[in-house]
């Protein structure tokens, strides 16, 4: 409502693609405004979404059913969990392994008991099972070692867990798995994508992690209670929202941006508009500058609970603390009250700040300016069949000009050199996952994914060197079908300036955990570990308010931890 | 009989395709094309699968029609047409046809009625598309319209005809959301699917998804935190 004083009055433009979609620039990008699992939370808030705690039967040893229900204006959804006594020996965080700490589902109204038996026999099974269309996504989770005994034991005895030892793991427990969209069996996103509560992306899955924090920390509480009846006592509130969801995500979600690139578009594209948008506000308002000031101090402190071991995040984090700390001396001697000044903020910015850095900003100027910005959530679905048909009669002059528009990054490449095409991404029998093979080393050609779109667009200019100008494309691709993906992806990216990763996705130099965090950081994850350059552990809603707290607490202002809070 | 989602559905036909030799594009058009049938209420996982069990290991050329100038698509090869090479090629060409056409000997001719209701949509304009004793009427929003008796199983048609109708009009009802596949087809299109999932080696198990994760983060060093 602030803003309405002042209304851009300039137009600033996005940033270019070339700029945005290089992969070590996607591997910097931090939750914000825009993340999925705030856009949420916002909208349970506003809506009045009500929450119910059905059933939980679960014994000492964390075995037994549990049911959370929300309630929303139109409809309700249950978590249903199963929680389950693990040996440790049988405990993994592998896409193969076959038994978990916990199971769920996410079910579309409430479950009843002839329900809960169904899902009984299918939900702990995992893949190994199937649902039907009334579920929504399947999930399971894995106890954290350091943390889930320490907190059952303390809360047994009485004590709070040690504060140092929650801020250091963050979580209780990992999901290590969230299936939504049609997997084994549930329901397809289209048969429910028309709900308001699930247009924008990833909110079955989002919905479903935010439920199961909820359970796990009901669980840890309960295991306390029934070891020690007479001792043991709940986790303080502030200390118990620091508790969030870990989890390990490993190749399977990298060919995602790529296979989507309509949606992946639509989310840079929303993100981008957002910061072009912040940038031409003519004059910043008081309240926004303030509130400006507010979270950088709580992002640098909150900086301090973003641990890794792994050398090249250990680095990124050094850069990150002294950007920030670059910022926060700058924003207190520059004059945000003059004409432009994000603008001018954002210019200093991309000359004085790391990748890592710059992405921080983009979060940060976003995050004053809700009015904005929030609206931006309903573009960022996309219906990735709406790029799907080819325009037969482009003619070859057009195509070659996209392919040069679009891929001229992949010009300059030596595709001959082995270094190029070092990677070969192929799916593994054994579990049917995406996975990342050394090319010279191992005969995986007959098996290769189409997930280098570079190298291929490359193979179809040369192609396409013999034909004339005015030529149109159909003919081509009836004489050679083998082009035809690479066709439909320049078209695609024609029309959507950020669909295409403008970068090598097989050089020997990717680091596939790039494009996890690029995804990650749209779900809204935080605390980025890397374990390898293919694998990452993340934290989700740390700092989020419970289902039974949500209208008591203020509106989308957990991200950024408190300053008083314990670090 | 197996209930899919659409998108496992159209995950298992691409692979599908994909192992029976079809290229990545035309795989992408044979997963797409079975969701809009079986997400249009018709069933066509059996023909599918038995399509290419029948093709298996033929190139997309060797399917398709060739482009003969202002004749417009037509078909000298001696194989009969793949549905999904032709309804392709139809759709690429869609705006040097003419309105109404006919071609033949094409397989499991069911298989062309999503690329039919592509050109519909795009065109804005009903179609109807016959063979046999078939008739399918295709909206101008691309939709199913009417169309007399189930879904047919036929496996080859001499020829399958389109043109223009106004006739056509919005199907009835919600379409529903799940594909049903024969356990016998299910096999099948899992077999051809499995050609392109690459065996397990030591190598590769040691290699492919990184470092293994350790199964607890108890053997963590102990800087972790």
């Amino acid at each position: 409502m602030m803003e309405t004083a002042t209304t851009p009055e300039v137009t600033i433009a996005r940033r270019a693609p070339e700029t945005v979609m290089r992969l070590s620039r996607l591997g910097s990008f931090h939750q914000s405004r825009l993340s999925f699992m705030r856009m949420l939370l916002r909208r349970l808030r506003q809506e009045g979404w009500r929450y119910k705690r059905r059933q939980f039967d679960i014994d000492a040893r964390g075995v037994g059913v549990a049911v959370y229900t929300m309630h929303g204006p139109d409809r309700a959804y249950s978590l249903v969990a199963f929680g389950h006594d693990l040996p440790p020996e049988a405990r993994s965080d592998r896409v193969i392994a076959t038994a978990w700490d916990a199971t769920f589902t996410l079910f579309d109204g409430i479950p009843d008991a002839t329900d809960i038996a169904r899902l009984g026999a299918e939900i702990p099974l995992q893949e190994g099972g199937r649902v039907s269309a009334r579920e929504l996504s399947v999930s399971r989770a894995n106890r954290s070692v350091r943390l889930f005994d320490h907190v059952v034991t303390a809360l047994a005895a009485g004590r709070q867990p040690d504060a140092d030892l929650v801020a250091g793991v963050g979580y209780v427990m990992r999901t290590t798995a969230v299936y939504g969209s049609g997997k084994l069996g549930a329901a397809d996103r289209e048969a429910i994508a028309m709900r308001p509560e699930f247009l924008p992306p990833f909110q079955v899955e989002m919905l479903t992690v935010w439920l199961i924090r909820a359970f796990v920390l009901d669980l840890v509480e309960e295991m306390a209670r029934q070891r020690a009846p007479k001792t043991a006592t709940v986790i303080a509130p502030d200390l118990r929202r620091q508790i969030g969801i870990g989890n390990s995500t490993g190749l399977g979600m990298a060919p995602f941006l790529i296979s989507h690139p309509i949606l992946f578009n639509n989310w840079i594209m929303a993100r981008e508009e957002g910061l072009a948008r912040v940038r031409a506000i003519a004059r910043a308002t008081p309240q926004t500058r303030e509130r400006f000031q507010e979270v950088l101090a709580r992002a640098r402190h909150g900086l301090r609970l973003w641990r890794s071991d792994h050398p090249v995040q250990i680095a990124r984090l050094a850069d990150l603390h002294a950007d920030l700390d670059r910022l926060a001396a700058h924003v207190d001697q520059a004059d945000l009250s003059l004409p432009l000044a994000w603008d001018g903020l954002w210019c200093w910015g991309e000359s004085h700040l790391s990748e890592e850095g710059q992405e921080m900003l983009v979060s940060l100027l976003l995050e004053p300016h809700g009015d904005l910005v929030d609206g931006l959530a309903c573009c960022m679905s996309a219906q990735e069949n709406d790029g799907f048909v080819i325009d037969g009669a482009m003619t070859a002059g057009r195509l070659r000009a996209i392919l040069g528009d679009v891929y001229g990054w992949a010009r300059d490449l030596d595709w001959q050199a082995s270094e190029a095409q070092a990677r070969t991404w192929y799916v593994s029998a054994a579990k049917q996952e995406p996975r990342l093979g050394e090319t010279l080393h191992e005969d995986l050609n007959a098996y290769e994914q189409p997930l280098a779109p570079g190298r291929d667009a490359m193979r179809l200019e040369a192609a396409l060197r013999d034909l004339p100008e005015d030529a149109p494309i159909a003919g081509f691709l009836l004489a050679n079908p083998e082009h035809r993906h690479s066709v439909r992806r320049a078209q695609i990216a024609a029309r959507h300036p950020y669909a295409e990763i403008r970068d090598n996705t097989i050089g020997a130099n990717l680091m596939p955990i790039d494009m996890l965090r690029a995804k990650l950081s749209f779900f809204g994850a935080g605390y980025f570990d890397p374990r390898s350059d293919r694998w990452v552990r993340i934290n989700m809603y740390r700092g989020a308010p419970f289902p039974h707290e949500l209208h008591d607490l203020p509106e989308d202002d957990w991200v950024y931890p408190a300053r008083e809070a314990s670090a | 009989m197996i209930a899919l989602s659409l998108g496992e559905a159209e995950a298992l036909l691409r692979r599908a395709a994909r192992g029976a030799g079809r290229s990545w594009g035309m795989a992408e058009e044979f997963g797409r094309a079975l969701r809009w049938l079986e997400g249009s209420g018709l069933a066509a996982m059996a023909l599918a699968a038995d399509l290419l069990a029948q093709t298996d290991g033929m190139a997309d050329a060797a399917l398709a029609p060739t482009w003969g100038g202002q004749g417009g698509l037509a078909h000298h090869g001696a194989q009969p047409l793949c549905p999904i090479a032709l309804g392709a090629a139809l759709s690429d060409h869609a705006n040097a046809l003419g309105a109404m056409g006919r071609i033949g000997p094409v397989l499991a001719p069911l298989l062309v009625l999503p690329h039919m209701a592509d050109i519909a949509r795009r065109h804005g304009q009903g179609y109807a598309v016959t063979w046999g004793e078939s008739r399918f009427a295709l909206t101008a929003r691309g939709a199913l319209g009417a169309h007399n008796g189930p879904a047919p199983a036929q496996r080859l048609a001499d020829w399958v005809a389109w043109g223009p109708s106004d006739t056509a009009h919005e199907g009835t009802g919600t379409r529903p959301h799940r594909a049903q596949c024969p356990s016998s087809a299910y096999a099948s299109l899992n077999r051809l699917a499995e050609r392109t999932f690459a065996p397990e080696t030591e190598a590769r198990r040691q290699s492919g998804a990184g470092e293994a994760k350790p199964s607890s983060d108890a053997a963590r060093p102990k800087t972790e935190g």
